[in-house]
């Protein structure tokens, strides 16, 4: 079963192609990630994938339907890379606002407990710290209990002790057969978490596959560019991707 | 669906009674012009209810115009926004429930005026007319909002706030809404036939004095409704287009 699905996706804004015949997918219980410097196409992708924009040509499917048509996005939580909230309501508030877009959705109580911020429920969103918006919006992003989680950079701004702890999370999600696509600029991360990475740049696909998979094209282009002393155990993922960066530019 | 619909009118409703920036303006400020400018007009007699009619609209007129317009300029460009399109719920869902909200905000900013006006003149208006009025006021704040929309989607959230109480006082002022027509100097008494609050106003006032409508105020009124329309669907798309192309 596939979660999410993306053949030959291109997307154009004005002269800008910002990706290139992109194709990947999501399988049901599987983590991807899409790492690659700022403007590469990562989000991009993720608002392709979430519905909010729609390609120039090629095709995305949500579990297998269009994803701008919303009774796709039933099975979906997605964090935003830029959050916000509406204005003057309490946390609490916000929550059983998303609450009431889904069939059975997590408790209101119990979500927020498990995200650190049950002691925030009265609190105004506008007077939470950027830590706490953001756990918020990972909070947010579990109250349909999704089969997949979209996450574009959803711990930055958190603290070692509250992104070990989202971590504990998504993998508890994964154990319980779901998906995850996540963007992220932090590469242990995706060492800890994926079980597939894409790398982008400049909205073309350099490398994809296991974390391994793409050390090893790291470390094969290393041996092509005549430094025999590189494999892909002495090779980490940021220097992989790096180098795979530095290659294509 | 009824569910999420309720759920989004309550959460801007919430949202709205909580910003004085909104409330203020809208529903405070119309009462508080009558009793500074349009209460000394009829100070003992059934004039009070007429003139309270014409800050009844000035009342909803600012609600529709500044819920639509400002909200909407604030609204587009705001991250919830994009994050409420990722959510299992059509966009027809949310402006449904804007819809909703600025109705109860505009229901609410009449009757404050009418009942500031019951209280220092002791004489309201008699029930079939204070319904024929509410009507005008609803079926006349169509163009309105559509105006407001047209203005969100071609401002920033700055300059809506700008352009909004400029249109916005013009409007009031030039369609007698703060003094009757024919008391406005010549040039601008000549100008006023032309702008929608005018004849929203007329509508409004023939409602109050119990006489029959005049077709012409509502054609004009619908012949606005469908320039604003046209140019709220146009700027829809074009933002469409642009944030969610």
């Amino acid at each position: 079963m596939i979660a999410v699905s993306a053949q030959g996706v291109v997307k154009r804004f004005g002269d800008t192609t910002a990706l290139h015949e992109v194709t990947l997918s999501v399988p049901r219980g599987a983590v991807l990630a899409l790492v690659g410097p700022n403007g590469a196409g990562k989000t991009t992708l993720v608002s392709l994938i979430t519905g909010t924009r729609t390609p120039d040509s090629g095709r995305v499917e949500l579990f297998g339907g269009n994803p701008r048509d919303w009774r796709f996005r039933r099975r979906v939580g997605v964090v935003p890379q830029e959050i916000g909230f509406l204005p003057c309501l309490r946390v609490r508030e916000i929550v059983d606002l998303v609450r009431v877009h889904y069939d059975e959705p997590a408790s209101t109580g119990a979500l927020l407990a498990r995200f650190g911020l049950a002691g925030d429920a009265a609190a105004d969103v506008a007077r939470l710290s950027s830590g706490q918006r953001r756990r918020l919006a990972v909070a947010l992003a579990f109250v349909g209990r999704p089969d997949l989680l979209v996450l574009d950079e959803p711990t930055a701004g958190l603290d070692l002790q509250a992104r070990r702890g989202l971590w504990q999370e998504l993998r508890a999600h994964i154990g319980a057969g779901g998906s995850i696509l996540l963007t992220t600029h932090y590469l242990e991360e995706v060492e800890a978490l994926a079980h597939q990475v894409v790398v982008l740049f400049r909205g073309r696909v350099l490398a994809a596959g296991s974390v391994g998979d793409v050390k090893a094209s790291a470390a094969q282009m290393r041996r092509v560019l005549a430094d025999p002393g590189g494999g892909v155990g002495t090779i980490s993922l940021e220097d992989a991707v790096t180098r795979l960066i530095e290659a294509a530019q | 669906m009824m569910r999420t619909l309720t759920a989004h009118v309550l959460a801007d409703l919430r949202m709205l009674s909580r910003m004085p920036a909104f409330t203020v303006p809208t529903v405070l400020l119309p009462s508080l012009f009558f009793l500074m400018f349009g209460a000394q007009r009829g100070p003992q007699g059934s004039t009070t209810p007429l003139v309270a009619t014409s800050f009844a609209t000035f009342a909803v007129f600012a609600v529709v115009f500044f819920k639509f317009g400002v909200g909407t300029a604030i609204e587009r460009t705001a991250p919830w926004t994009r994050f409420a399109r990722t959510l299992p719920v059509s966009p027809g869902n949310v402006l449904a429930a804007r819809s909703f909200t600025a109705v109860a905000f505009a229901l609410v900013a009449a009757s404050a005026v009418f009942i500031t006006a019951r209280l220092i003149s002791g004489v309201g208006l008699p029930p079939m007319e204070l319904a024929r009025v509410f009507v005008a006021l609803l079926g006349g704040a169509v163009p309105f909002a559509l105006g407001g929309l047209a203005l969100g989607y071609r401002t920033s959230p700055r300059s809506a706030v700008a352009v909004a109480n400029v249109l916005y006082l013009t409007l009031s002022y030039a369609g007698g809404l703060w003094t009757p027509p024919n008391a406005l100097p010549p040039a601008i008494r000549a100008a006023a036939g032309f702008l929608p609050t005018y004849h929203w106003s007329q509508v409004v006032w023939t409602a109050a004095s119990g006489l029959p409508w005049r077709g012409a105020d509502w054609y004009a009124l619908a012949g606005w409704t469908v320039v604003f329309g046209v140019l709220a669907l146009d700027g829809y798309r074009r933002d469409e287009d642009l944030r969610y192309g």
